[in-house]
């Protein structure tokens, strides 16, 4: 090369480009992705230190975001409980300490060097039905309104006329009948007899108590008769279902209700857990499992209710067979699904490797 | 009009004049009043909310921090709030939106609850005792309080409301202004029977499950949302609007379809909601059967499942 004018001589020896990106964590317990910071990063962000840990993300609600002042992206780990941390290895090993009393944390951001207390957090997905029950008579109705009283060749508009009868709910076990029409409660009449009246119904039942019988008048083809419904909790919906996530392989189940084997035949007689998530990209979605799957097996093991699922799932997860396969119903055909999943990397703590890579 | 008249005319409107000052100051101290015996009652809810969004098949799921106001109405620390931070569905249904978004699965799960007294700096823990979806309700236990007994607001005493009377809410600041009370004040401009008996309101009062108050003191209602049920065509364009509006923090004198709810009937959801308070710190009390599905049993870090 020519340099003002002189030429010289160079040699420049390639090397293998120093990665950027170091290895990257999840740190569950305190919810927070961690990675060892590279030389290279070091170097290009100008960090005053050449080796150490940076959190990369944090979980709303869990320790590092809760903890006051909080631990956020960007913020680089000095020390977990005194000891200092310098990769993943002995980081994990120090936030394992953390206990009730909390676990001090002295971290690096921008120019400034903080003190925080990091304390535990419990579990609190929790799927308890927190709905207070309300009564409920088991029926849709419509209001019979002029039109409908015309159509239907009565004499006056006035009351509910029954459109369908829930199978199994206590109005079905009454006689109540679709084409009855509700004409009083409890003595009082209905007089219902507008669209917006539609309501009206299901709030006077629902100013009655669980338990209590519903005396209903009732006009059945023209004629008039009672009938007494014993009042029953509104079943649950699909919304409030059981519902178990399999963080592992990456797919939820829900409980089958009530209310849906109610709405529909698909669900009346089945007996297993109706699949409510599969994460995209994950073991289930690989393997084809799909969203509204009937899980009737795993592993050969029935899972007709959330505990025996989490149950097969607990023994799968020991066994780690090379095969896992899941016996669904899609539509009106059965399927197998086979997960083969990489147990050494979903399933660390057989070979005493503590998590770390 | 003779002399006499006009002396006496002249008298009135300057004993008007002269007298107008003083219900301003009656209703100053009533207000001052009102903020003194109730705001202890008012505590900051600080959740962290799992939203799951479906379309389809595909799930997503979201946490975010949200913080609201919530009201003592037991003194063993049983909060009510409104339902609509865990019903997103109920939100999408108050803003108008078409009845064919009803596939798409929403859902909104509390995986932390704290709750802040007064301007206090410990956060006790609460979890989720009960929610009443249909009117849009929900109540927060709160652990850990010992011996402490907490003011609350006793919606036994309530009151009905009579249209175009000046009704208060009292709400707090964030943490920044370190949780300061303050009060808004509305006029009760109609009343509903359907889909259930309510209040409509005119002016600024706009926090759903905060109690709305008499000037007096007198307890009246809660601030809750009634959808009507009815789909009128125009009218849910409408009603999303002003609830944006409401959203944005423009008060707004369309009702949209928030009402104050009656004190009875918030009563006996009360009585419901401490009985299913009990049940619920019972299960939570139980020991979880199996970690393995739900959490992770010990590892404190787990190499990503690349794939």
């Amino acid at each position: 090369m020519k340099r003002q004018g002189k030429l010289e001589a160079l040699t420049a020896t390639p090397t293998v480009m120093p990665p950027l990106k170091g290895e990257e964590d999840e740190f569950r317990t305190v919810g927070a992705t961690i990675e060892e910071i590279t030389p290279a990063r070091a170097l290009l962000q100008r960090l005053p230190i050449q080796k150490g840990v940076r959190v990369t993300g944090v979980r709303p609600g869990y320790p590092f975001e809760a903890a006051q002042p909080s631990i956020q992206a960007g913020d680089i780990i000095v020390s977990v409980g005194g000891q200092q941390v310098a990769d993943l290895a002995s980081l994990g090993p120090a936030l394992s300490e953390i206990q009730d009393d909390g676990l001090a944390i002295v971290f690096r951001r921008r120019g400034e060097i903080i003190v925080t207390e990091v304390k535990p957090s419990e579990d609190k997905d929790t799927d308890i039905d927190t709905e207070l029950p309300k009564p409920w008579l088991g029926v849709k109705t419509q209001v019979v309104t002029a039109e409908v009283a015309r159509a239907l060749k009565l004499q006056k508009a006035g009351g509910h006329r029954v459109t369908q009868v829930y199978e199994g709910a206590q109005a079905a076990k009454a006689g109540l009948q679709p084409g009855d029409i509700i004409v009083s409660l409890n003595g009082q009449p209905l007089r219902a007899s507008r669209a917006q009246d539609t309501a009206d119904l299901t709030r006077a039942i629902e100013n009655l108590s669980l338990g209590d019988q519903a005396k209903l008048g009732l006009l059945r083809a023209g004629e008039p008769a009672t009938l007494s419904v014993a009042l029953e909790p509104t079943p649950r919906s699909a919304t409030k279902a059981k519902t178990a996530k399999q963080r592992e392989l990456e797919f939820a189940v829900r409980e089958i209700t009530p209310m849906d084997r109610m709405e529909s035949r698909r669900f009346r007689d089945v007996k297993g857990l109706l699949v409510a998530d599969v994460t995209p990209g994950g073991w289930a979605d690989m393997s084809g499992l799909r969203v509204d799957d009937i899980l009737i097996s795993v592993g050969g093991e029935i899972t007709d209710s959330i505990a025996a699922f989490e149950t097969a799932l607990e023994r799968a997860m020991e066994k780690k067979p090379k095969t896992l396969t899941l016996f669904v119903q899609r539509g009106f055909r059965t399927h197998f699904v086979f997960i083969e999943p990489d147990w050494a990397k979903i399933a660390p703590d057989a070979a005493g490797t503590g998590g770390q890579k | 009009m003779n002399k006499n008249t006009s002396t006496r005319m002249l008298v009135a409107v300057c004993l008007t004049l002269w007298a107008a000052p003083a219900p301003a100051q009656d209703e100053m101290a009533q207000l001052d009043g009102l903020v003194t015996k109730y705001a202890p009652a008012i505590v900051t809810v600080k959740a962290v909310l799992k939203t799951e969004t479906k379309f389809g098949g595909a799930g997503q799921a979201q946490e975010s921090r949200v913080t609201f106001s919530g009201v003592v109405v037991s003194p063993e620390g049983l909060v009510m709030i409104s339902n609509t931070p865990f019903s997103p569905m109920r939100m999408m249904e108050m803003m108008g939106m078409p009845e064919e978004m009803g596939d798409i699965g929403m859902k909104a799960t509390p995986t932390s609850l704290k709750v802040v007294v007064g301007s206090e700096e410990k956060e006790y823990d609460a979890f989720l005792a009960a929610t009443d979806t249909n009117l849009d309700l929900a109540f927060i236990k709160m652990e850990g309080l010992g011996d402490r007994v907490l003011p609350f607001v006793d919606f036994g005493q309530g009151t009905s409301a009579l249209v175009g009377q000046e009704v208060v809410q009292i709400n707090r600041l964030g943490r920044g202004y370190d949780y300061a009370p303050f009060f808004q004040t509305a006029r009760v401009n109609g009343e509903i029977a359907k889909p259930r008996t309510a209040w409509m309101l005119e002016g600024d009062i706009s926090a759903f499950g905060l109690p709305v108050f008499g000037m007096t003191g007198d307890v009246v209602g809660v601030l809750t949302t009634i959808p009507s049920g009815v789909k009128e065509q125009g009218a849910a364009e409408g009603m999303g609007l002003s609830v944006v509006m409401r959203l944005m923090g423009g008060g707004g004198s369309t009702p949209g379809g928030s009402f104050v709810l009656p004190a009875s009937v918030v009563k006996a959801v009360i009585e419901q909601a401490k009985v299913r308070a009990v049940e619920v710190a019972a299960e939570r009390a139980k020991p979880k059967p199996k970690p393995r599905s739900s959490a992770p049993a010990k590892p404190a870090a787990k190499p990503k499942t690349g794939k």
